[in-house]
């Protein structure tokens, strides 16, 4: 009995870290990724602006690559549809910026606004929790 | 993640408030928060399950979350008198000296049907036998019967005590029980002597040896040797 108290204990302590490591590790990891996406797609929208399509097609290629490789990790925490949203909706800007198609801007504002999406659901908000 | 867990956590209160609000009559065996953690738990894993779009952390959080409340909700319970009737509700009295409590009864939903039917289920049938029959706070009933309804004792007999012992199973399905012969403080050989008492070779043979709190062992061959019963008394000689 006393044993299956301290196995008790310890699992409810195991819990609470893990607990604080989850209330912590997602929302850094999301926002960590969402100012690089961000700043990204600004530099992309930027190229496009200038008609600049091969630096545009770099930016968009560059962020593929990243947000391919955070994915798995991102799926980790936040729900599976939503990262694999915005993947779809980076790689649909890259395809856009090598047909040279100045709406490649409209792809990457819909990833900058799924990448906003995916923050607010770990928010800390009233709104998210009712 | 954060969001998940006081979700998790303010729909524990608000079930655990319905379940209460709901009264006994819902609740078998179990108080209303074991109730309530087995009841959500088991749905989240279902939903889990097959829901592969949604990462696994999202159904760990919340049972983890129950469990930290359950445990907080059980140290209140343990701590606090109060709390314990606020959280499990209070036992009630619903008949008393053979006389249904109405008013209590109501209180907690019973009708007469259910209170007889329970009542049978402590072989009693007739109301007027009971001296108190209460509702526990889980759900359960305790009915104590009127002096003259209840059933002879030794020690309204005046016949001598007798010490009450437990029986272990020394062999089952052909294995020696190491635990029981630990708590008899017996080894393989005892058990080996007395099944050459009982004209039986091997423990193999055996489907259960079982030694009564009186020191007689019992013992079942398997089924192949004709499933047979074997008896050797405490002083010895198989009968």
């Amino acid at each position: 009995m006393i044993l299956y108290k301290k196995i008790q204990l310890g699992f409810t302590i195991f819990c609470l870290c893990l607990l604080t490591l989850l209330f912590i590790l997602p929302s850094f990891f999301v926002s960590k990724d969402e100012i690089y996406v961000r700043a990204k797609c600004d530099e992309a929208m930027r190229a496009l602006d200038k008609e600049d399509y091969v630096s545009a097609k770099y930016h968009c290629d560059e962020l593929h690559a990243h947000f391919h490789k955070r994915a798995d990790r991102l799926g980790f925490f936040l729900n599976h549809s939503l990262v694999e949203a915005v993947d779809a909706a980076i790689a649909e800007a890259c395809k856009l910026a090598e047909m040279e198609d100045p709406s490649a801007a409209g792809a990457l504002v819909r990833v900058q606004h799924a990448m906003e999406m995916l923050m607010k659901t770990e928010c800390f908000r009233l709104g998210n929790i009712l | 993640m954060l969001v998940i867990f006081i979700r998790a956590v303010l729909l524990y209160v608000f079930i655990l408030f319905i379940l209460r609000m709901t009264g006994k009559r819902q609740i078998s065996d179990l108080e209303p928060f074991d109730l309530l953690i087995t009841l959500t738990i088991a749905d989240i894993a279902s939903t889990a399950i097959p829901d592969v779009d949604t990462p696994l952390l999202y159904s760990v959080i919340p049972i983890i979350a129950l469990y930290l409340v359950q445990q907080v909700i059980i140290r209140l319970s343990l701590k606090s008198r109060k709390a314990r009737a606020i959280l499990c509700g209070s036992p009630l009295i619903l008949i008393r000296d053979g006389v249904m409590q109405e008013n209590m009864m109501r209180q907690c939903g019973y009708t007469v049907a259910d209170l007889s039917d329970h009542l049978r289920t402590h072989d009693v049938f007739d109301v007027t036998e009971v001296a108190y029959a209460i509702l526990e706070s889980n759900g359960g009933m305790t009915v104590l019967l009127k002096t003259e309804k209840q059933s002879l004792t030794r020690e309204d007999l005046n016949l001598p005590k007798e010490t009450v012992g437990l029986s272990h199973m020394l062999v089952a399905d052909g294995k020696l029980c190491e635990h029981s012969l630990v708590l008899l403080g017996v080894d393989a050989n005892y058990v080996k002597n007395r099944l050459q008492d009982m004209k039986i070779d091997s423990e193999k043979d055996v489907f259960f040896l079982q030694r009564a709190a009186d020191g007689t062992l019992t013992a079942q061959l398997r089924e192949k040797l004709g499933s047979e019963c074997i008896t050797l008394p405490a002083a010895g000689g198989a009968a």
